[in-house]
């Protein structure tokens, strides 16, 4: 891999015996939009923090663009942050906040007072640039937030989850916002999130971390079509997995032993060791008994309703087959049956949907 | 206010305002006497005179000790309030047990006695020759004050978000500028209520007086104790009175620029 523009190579964080960060690599480019996403406690904020100078590795190196982060302190660095919880300073008004970086930066005040008109116009708080951030609602704040990391054009951005204390709609919108300016800008963006929903809809790149360590790197439809570990299957996009006890290839295909049943599968070269069959719940249909099972490319089982939960434009059924438990989730207008818990219906999916997957996150280090 | 009309709520506002009198109706007294033309503790009976006040002005033992105690107390006040800010704030960053240990160490002084801790500076103090000088006299005030404002500092800290100095820090400010243009204007209340006690305590401290000095250095405190124990001089009324003034004029200043700051958006 050619240098990147932000490279991190084989970060190691410990604090005593306990290991937050074990081993951690990436390279990004120029402009990309990187979200480090997994559960809380996985090591993706003691990464962001590294990079912004606030952790100090206890091995490998930060380099952006060229230049060696680790031996900087945090205001040597150059960076935008957004904290979570914006950070905003509350003895100032929003203008004097987006102004501060530019003192620092010895700036002539008339060209400080210009940047910071630009900058506000940018994000569209022209009229509140005489508030105090108290004054303003969550989304206004974030948005000063952003204008005060924005406003000395900074290489990277860094945001620290400041979506994570919001509601529903204005994440969405706030999603939105922060991508466009993303475009706008052009600027190079690292995210932390744990929100799946947020990672895959913002990001250009996604890495998965799990236990302070990379489990994958990708864009979001690949990490979400081709998920590589258990772990990945379940977290983005809570696939259903069953642990595949052994994978035979005849002549008519691949087969796995799951739950003391053959299933047709797609085999996975990446895959070695233990595997594990994911199964997106999108992608199970559930229809009336007595369908045509002749269809090789279909998988077809018999099916209890357990369970189902009605959200509107979607159905999502809790459903035991011979493989185990399932979760399904159909749009409502294509459900072939009137879903009844302890009804018997007939679950298929077809045999590329099912995705052979690593069983452990451990296992990808032998690739 | 809308307290009920029953007879246990006149009963209870009754009470409040024996309280009230009873710590007000002490120094209300002191201001008659204050005017009282004789040379020994009285009301004034006839005509009021000011004689009293003019010793304040014009006795060397009473203008000397008040200037003493205002040069001890300022000087208290600017190293207590230095001193136990930095403290505070580089506990307040470093955190954790071992803080808290050290807190509670520098907090002592305000949990030993007096008599205790005045014998401990002269003790002290011998050894190291202050005794009886001014400066002695600020070391000592000092390392009682610190504690002062190590609490109201600690305080004002404890509602401020660590992410301000990393934000401060990632926009490009030194550790000194984060001090100096995030952290002091956000815990001001605390630093400046922390130097109003150091400025208090110091200024009527006693007992280590007392044991630290002698001839050389007298403070308002000094004075006033030895007129009551030697005289019963009622200048000792005319300067108690002087200081309640000063109180509530303090206190009225205060209010009124609350009160002007308040309407602000």
């Amino acid at each position: 891999m050619s240098a990147g523009f932000l490279e991190i190579r084989n970060l190691v964080k410990r604090y005593g015996g306990a290991v937050a960060v074990d081993g951690a690599s990436l390279s990004i480019a120029k402009g990309d939009f990187l979200t480090l996403l997994g559960p809380s406690g996985s090591g993706k904020t003691t990464i962001l923090m590294a990079i912004a100078g606030f952790v100090k590795p206890t091995e490998g190196e930060i380099v952006l663009s060229g230049r060696n982060l680790v031996p900087l302190e945090p205001e040597e660095r150059d960076l935008g942050i957004v904290f979570q919880g914006y950070a905003l300073f509350p003895h100032m008004t929003v203008a004097q906040n987006v102004a501060f970086p530019l003192e620092l930066r010895k700036w002539k005040p008339d060209a400080i007072a210009k940047r910071v008109e630009e900058t506000l116009a940018m994000v569209d708080l022209t009229r509140f640039a005489d508030r105090r951030p108290a004054q303003l609602s969550g989304g206004q704040q974030q948005r000063v937030a952003l204008a005060r990391c924005l406003s000395y054009q900074p290489d990277l951005l860094l945001l620290d989850e400041p979506l994570s204390a919001l509601d529903r709609q204005l994440r969405a919108r706030l999603q939105d916002e922060i991508k466009s300016l993303h475009q706008k800008v052009g600027v190079t963006v690292v995210n932390v999130t744990h929100d799946q929903d947020e990672a895959l809809s913002m990001s250009t790149h996604i890495a998965v971390i799990n236990r302070g360590r990379i489990v994958q790197y990708g864009t979001p439809d690949d990490i979400y079509e081709n998920p590589a570990t258990r772990f990945v299957a379940r977290f983005i996009g809570r696939s259903n997995v069953a642990t595949v006890e052994r994978i035979e290839t005849k002549s008519d295909g691949a087969s796995a032993l799951i739950a003391g049943q053959w299933l047709p599968v797609e085999p996975n070269p990446a895959v070695a060791g233990k595997a594990a069959l994911s199964l997106r719940p999108e992608m199970i249909e559930i229809g009336p008994l007595g369908t045509d099972r002749t269809d090789a490319r279909k998988v077809v089982m018999d099916a209890r309703i357990e369970n189902c939960v009605y959200h509107g434009g979607t159905t999502a059924l809790d459903i035991r087959t011979a493989i185990g438990p399932l979760r399904a989730e159909m749009p409502t207008s294509r459900l072939g049956v009137r879903p009844t818990a302890g009804a018997t219906v007939q679950a298929s999916w077809p045999v590329r949907a099912g995705r052979i997957v690593s069983e452990d996150d451990t296992a990808l280090d032998q690739q | 206010m809308t307290l009920p009309k029953s007879v246990p709520g006149n009963i209870l506002r009754g009470l409040a305002w024996a309280g009230v009198l009873f710590l007000i109706a002490p120094l209300l007294v002191v201001i008659p006497v204050s005017f009282t033309p004789e040379r020994y503790l009285s009301f004034p009976s006839e005509a009021l005179s000011l004689r009293h006040y003019e010793t304040l002005l014009f006795d060397r033992r009473w203008s000397g000790g008040i200037l003493t105690s205002l040069l001890i107390a300022s000087i208290t006040t600017v190293l207590s309030v230095v001193i136990g800010t930095l403290c505070a704030v580089g506990m307040w960053r470093i955190g954790g047990r071992r803080m808290q240990l050290l807190r509670l160490m520098i907090l002592a002084p305000l949990i030993v006695p007096s008599i205790v801790h005045a014998l401990a500076f002269y003790k002290s103090w011998i050894d190291l020759g202050w005794l009886d000088t001014v400066w002695g006299v600020i070391v000592a005030h000092t390392t009682i004050c610190v504690p002062l404002v190590m609490i109201t500092v600690s305080a004002a800290l404890s509602g401020f978000d660590h992410r301000l100095e990393y934000a401060a820090r990632s926009l490009g400010a030194r550790p000194l500028t984060v001090l100096r243009r995030i952290i002091l204007p956000n815990i001001l209340p605390g630093v400046v209520s922390g130097g109003i006690f150091a400025f208090i305590t110091s200024w009527d401290e006693i007992i280590v007086i007392l044991f630290i000095t002698a001839r050389k250095v007298r403070t308002l405190p000094q004075t006033i104790w030895s007129s009551i124990m030697e005289r019963v001089d009622p200048a000792v009324a005319a300067i108690s009175t002087v200081m309640v003034a000063a109180t509530l004029a303090a206190v009225i200043i205060k209010l009124t620029l609350a009160k002007r700051a308040a309407p602000q958006p």
